[in-house]
């Protein structure tokens, strides 16, 4: 027996094999290309705040951020208006996963400054719970956070942050800005307000080494 | 004889190959392209969806020792067998060499006796050949007073080999007993190797 | 006349053509060529820009002027647009007879990005340690900025951490 194959006057199986590769191979290489570009192009997204939040009373967590004041996004690869604070559509969106998310901000007391006040700045992880009456987020218990202790010097300058940690987040969870001050001779103004939010991996899934 | 492609080497009939060895000849390219083709494949199953990466959390307020590490009481989160709370709950440990991000968080009350001092918190990355670095530091000043210290320490990235081990470190400045109000630990890859440029 | 693919354009002959070697040489290189452009984006997914900076030297530091470190831990330039998360941290090495506070800053292309502030009571420097991310082009350059509210001068080391987020070109 002989095997068949290409003869000098067999042109069209040879060009139809080349056809083959050829658009086998370009389906493959695409697929795979974007794949590969998607892994450095992890769902993120920064907003900074266009105008200062102001008014914020002394021994009272209060949000700041998205819930308060208008935004731009300098970056955000997520299709829609989703935030990195105050939203349970952000992560039923993006789904469960881990989560970097950072805040900065600067603090400066409206009127006179308590020298040596305390400024507890908190990136608040929220989980749905309706029978909660968290004095934060009603209807939300408290899972996790990052937060930063700094202390007003009365130095003209203000107190600054800029902060981030990790979360496991699930869809329906939010994410909350706060700040808690100890400035009773006046309300604290918050400028330069920046926060980022990238998923860095899923987390109910095994790794491959 | 075949000739090969000058990046990936892959072979393909030239002009003095006879066509009827057209079939095989054309099968070796296909197969080469094919391999390339698992390496890319390989990479994407390293980095999507999926990345090493671990927590550890403490929720409930647990004495330790001034400038050891910190006890801690849940795993947020193991994506790659960095945890075992069960055998060891003071250490995340890393079984895959490469750069890491490393956040962290201690909270304490006020350490001071006569305020002000000093806090400081830090993970200490043990390579587990006698060797170790501090990162992810940060300090605080400590004024007194009734609210809580929060310190939180990142890193963006640093290498980290396989068989090392990562602990939180807290301390105000003394050899003694304390107690943390909560605190985690956590570290996720970003990469394979530095590339600064 | 020979056709090509819809994307990336490999060519292959038609089958009422006259088939010569150089159609294999043509569709192989072309192929090859683009597996390298790919090759590119499986390097960069493994090993997507980071890097961390440290160095011994420092810098001097005046009282009440804002600073821009050039030690070499304390300044980076971007080598492909992105968004990318900085930390930095600034360590005072002497100690100003009086200090209140210390900030550091981080900048792209002298705008201020984020910072941190440190109060230093008792006249205790301490170290400042900012992050935050930013978002730059190819080119763009990164500075560390120290100010603080004292006396005399204080010299000061850089540590630096990069890691690229986002890959945006």
């Amino acid at each position: 027996m002989t095997l068949s194959c290409p003869e000098g006057s067999n042109y069209a199986a040879i060009a139809k094999q080349l056809h083959e590769t050829a658009m086998q191979a370009e389906e493959r290489i695409s697929e795979l290309e974007q794949e590969l570009r998607s892994a450095v192009n992890r769902p993120t997204i920064v907003q900074t705040f266009t105008a200062p939040q102001t008014g914020f009373i002394d021994n009272l967590e209060s949000n700041f951020g998205s819930s308060v004041g208008p935004f731009v996004y300098p970056f955000n690869n997520v299709p829609g208006d989703f935030t990195v604070d105050n939203s349970d559509d952000t992560y039923i969106y993006l789904g469960e996963g881990i989560y970097e998310i950072g805040v900065s901000a600067t603090a400066v007391p409206a009127g006179v400054v308590n020298d040596n006040s305390i400024r507890i700045w908190q990136i608040k992880h929220y989980r749905p719970d309706p029978g909660s009456l968290d004095p934060v987020l009603p209807g939300f218990s408290f899972v996790d956070r990052t937060a930063s202790t700094q202390v007003e010097a009365n130095s003209v300058i203000g107190v600054k942050v800029a902060m981030a940690g990790t979360f496991r987040i699930m869809p329906g969870d939010r994410i909350l800005f706060t700040i808690l001050h100890t400035n009773t001779l006046s309300t604290i103004t918050l400028s330069d307000i920046k926060c980022y939010m990238s998923k860095v991996s899923d987390a109910s899934l095994t790794e491959v080494l | 004889m075949p000739t090969n492609t000058l990046n990936f080497n892959l072979p393909y009939p030239s002009g003095t190959d006879a066509p009827c060895d057209f079939d095989e000849q054309w099968c070796d390219f296909t197969a080469a392209i094919d391999s390339v083709f698992d390496t890319f494949q390989a990479a994407l199953d390293r980095t999507v969806p999926v990345i090493p990466a671990a927590k550890l959390r403490l929720s409930a307020p647990a004495d330790f020792v001034d400038s050891s590490p910190v006890i801690f009481d849940s795993v947020v989160f193991d994506t790659a067998g960095f945890t075992d709370l069960d055998a060891d709950p003071y250490h995340i440990f890393i079984n895959r060499t490469g750069r890491y991000t490393v956040t962290c968080m201690s909270v304490v009350i006020t350490q001071a006796t006569i305020p002000p001092g000093f806090l400081g918190t830090w993970v200490l990355v043990e390579d587990g050949l006698g060797g170790g670095d501090f990162t992810a530091m940060n300090q605080a000043t400590d004024v007194g007073g009734g609210l809580g210290y929060f310190i939180p320490g990142y890193e963006a990235v640093l290498t980290i080999t396989a068989g090392s081990r990562l602990s939180l470190v807290f301390t105000a400045g003394s050899i003694v007993i304390r107690n943390m109000l909560e605190a985690y630990m956590s570290v996720h890859w970003h990469s394979d190797t530095e590339r600064p440029s | 006349m020979p056709a090509s693919t819809p994307i990336y354009g490999f060519t292959y002959p038609c089958p009422d053509e006259v088939i010569s070697p150089s159609a294999f040489t043509t569709l192989a290189n072309q192929i090859d060529a683009k597996l390298l452009d790919v090759e590119a984006d499986r390097f960069l997914a493994l090993n997507r820009f980071n890097s961390d900076l440290d160095s011994a030297v420092v810098q001097t530091v005046t009282n009440g002027v804002d600073t821009t470190l050039t030690i070499p831990s304390s300044t980076y330039t971007l080598p492909m647009s992105g968004v990318y998360v900085f930390h930095v941290t600034v360590l005072p090495q002497t100690f100003p007879a009086t200090i209140s506070t210390t900030q550091a800053t981080v900048h792209l292309n002298t705008v201020y990005q984020f910072g941190q502030t440190q109060n230093n009571e008792g006249n205790s420097t301490r170290n400042i340690a900012p992050s935050g991310p930013i978002t730059g082009v190819a080119g763009d350059i990164i500075t560390t900025r120290v100010f603080y509210v004292g006396s005399g001068t204080m010299n000061v080391r850089a540590h630096m951490s990069v890691k690229m987020l986002v890959r945006t070109a």
